[in-house]
């Protein structure tokens, strides 16, 4: 059955970049992965069967591939110059601060979690179905809840525990 | 009735329960008439879904302004299709979870049949072979249009899958000339060279391996088979295994959680196994840092991976397992 790239690329690109930007952490480039996932699916010689699932699949994976390949440009820059890798343009208004901020302390409560509870959580909060999650990461339809519970109450303890100090998540 | 799953009161609230889990819901519902701990529970779990959610939310704008245009896409997809074949791969990634792609099982591949899970062996023997295929790859190139991302993992696989086969003949070798001798590269273990447990308990996964029928393999792929016997042979003397079991105590009422990993060994040699819902699992850890382990276990039908991180007297993390003597 041939698959309606355009309705998909209608209905799912903002979730796409949206999964693609908590993974990289750059707007821009979450952007440009979209663009390629999609151009890969519209390329394929072999037929998908779950579309949806599909994108999401490469998508992930093109953004594991450019975190590897930043972690290494990083670790290079770091000996070549002895400075700081991660800095960043200084944020011009007062909402750029305050969303920088944001962004930082739920991307270090994100990495605080386990690969498989972040990718749940990502891929719930992209609006996929949980059947959909199921077939991503391979985990059983009945065990989504329990692991998607569980990686909700570590995000929230992380990130509680990050702004607030270590014994905010114990109150 | 017991009190209600965690899991269920999520899916409930994410309005995704299954047929089973529907006529499960409806017991559930008539106890929280009668359960005030359970009623608790569902409003904990509704605020820390709603903290979920904003949380990501907070994360930034949902999309940055702007899409290209579909036929834009479709364009530069009619491109790609015209590049020599070589260039790419159009089968990356489909369908796979991240712990069953190649690159994840191209390390493993070489001490899966040592562990038994013979079918899966099989399958990795005649769909992607030990090797990975040769491809070309730059290691700083940014990533471009031609699909670099898989071909540094099959590198990696490559790479990783070596240097284990590497390893295991060298600590076969070991074993041999000096049955106690730890193998080497594992600082942290604590030694427990009288650990008859861990001998007995590997004799059936490496007896497994040892009977592995050569036939229902192909002709190199027996020879591999023989290669991985010294393997089996330093695993059954090598000691040193850590052990951990999950505690009752530790339990806070979700315990018996579908998934939850009961008991968990690590054998110096990278071997793991892990009995998770009454269920053996077995496969390999690595370190990933100074106290953070990596596990990809299998239960001969796929793959999943546990984050752990070492505490004062167990592991935390996907498993939260106390330390225990080695049975």
């Amino acid at each position: 059955m041939a698959v309606d790239w355009e309705e998909i690329y209608a209905t799912s690109w903002d979730d796409l970049v949206r999964y693609l930007d908590r993974k990289v952490w750059d707007p821009e480039r979450a952007r440009d992965l979209a663009q390629e996932a999609f151009v890969r699916a519209l390329s394929s010689d072999v037929e998908i069967d779950n579309p949806r699932g599909w994108l999401f699949t490469v998508a992930g994976n093109l953004a594991r591939d450019e975190a590897r390949a930043a972690g290494r440009r990083r670790h290079h820059l770091r000996i070549v110059t002895g400075s700081r890798a991660d800095e960043v343009e200084e944020p011009t208004t007062t909402e750029d601060l305050e969303m920088d901020r944001r962004r930082a302390a739920v991307r270090m409560a994100l990495d605080r979690l386990s690969e498989r509870d972040r990718e749940i959580l990502l891929l719930w909060d992209a609006g996929l179905s949980y059947t959909e999650i199921a077939a991503e990461t391979g985990l059983a339809p009945g065990a989504i809840g329990t692991t998607l519970g569980r990686a909700r109450r570590r995000l929230v303890e992380a990130h509680a525990e990050g702004t607030e100090g270590p014994d905010a998540a114990h109150q | 009735m017991p009190h209600i799953n965690e899991g269920l009161l999520h899916a409930q609230l994410d309005g995704a329960l299954g047929p089973d889990e529907q006529l499960q819901w409806a017991e559930a519902e008539a106890h929280l008439e009668v359960c005030e701990d359970c009623r608790r529970r569902r409003d904990e779990a509704a605020d820390l879904r709603g903290a979920a959610r904003d949380l990501l939310a907070a994360a930034g704008p949902a999309a940055p302004a702007g899409r290209p245009a579909f036929d834009e896409l479709v364009d530069r997809a009619r491109l790609r299709r015209a590049e020599p074949a070589s260039g790419r791969k159009s089968s990356a990634g489909t369908g796979a979870a991240w712990w069953r792609t190649p690159a994840r099982l191209g390390w493993a591949a070489s001490l899966v049949i040592a562990v038994g899970a013979g079918w899966i062996g099989r399958q990795l023997v005649v769909e992607q072979g030990f090797d990975a295929p040769e491809v070309a790859t730059e290691q700083e190139a940014p990533m471009g249009r031609t699909g670099r991302g898989e071909g540094a993992d099959l590198e990696d696989a490559r790479e990783d899958g070596r240097a284990r086969e590497a390893r295991a003949r060298r600590d076969a070798a070991a074993a041999a000339a000096a049955p106690e001798a730890e193998a080497e590269a594992e600082p942290r273990q604590e030694a427990r060279p009288e650990d008859e447990g861990l001998q007995d308990k590997a004799q059936p996964i490496t007896d497994a391996a040892a009977e592995a029928e050569p036939s229902e393999f192909g002709a190199d792929d027996a020879i591999r088979v023989q290669e991985i016997a010294p393997l089996a042979a330093a695993s059954r003397a090598t000691s040193g295994a850590r052990c951990y079991e999950a505690s009752p105590a530790a339990g806070d009422g979700r315990a018996a959680a579908a998934g939850k990993p009961e008991t968990l060994r690590l054998a110096p040699d990278g071997t793991a196994t892990l009995r998770l819902d009454g269920r053996p699992l077995v496969g390999f850890w690595e370190r990933t840092g100074a106290d953070s382990l990596r596990l990809r276990v299998t239960d001969g039908e796929g793959w999943r991976e546990l984050v752990l991180v070492e505490a004062a007297n167990g592991v935390r993390g996907d498993a939260e397992l106390e330390t225990v003597d080695c049975p």
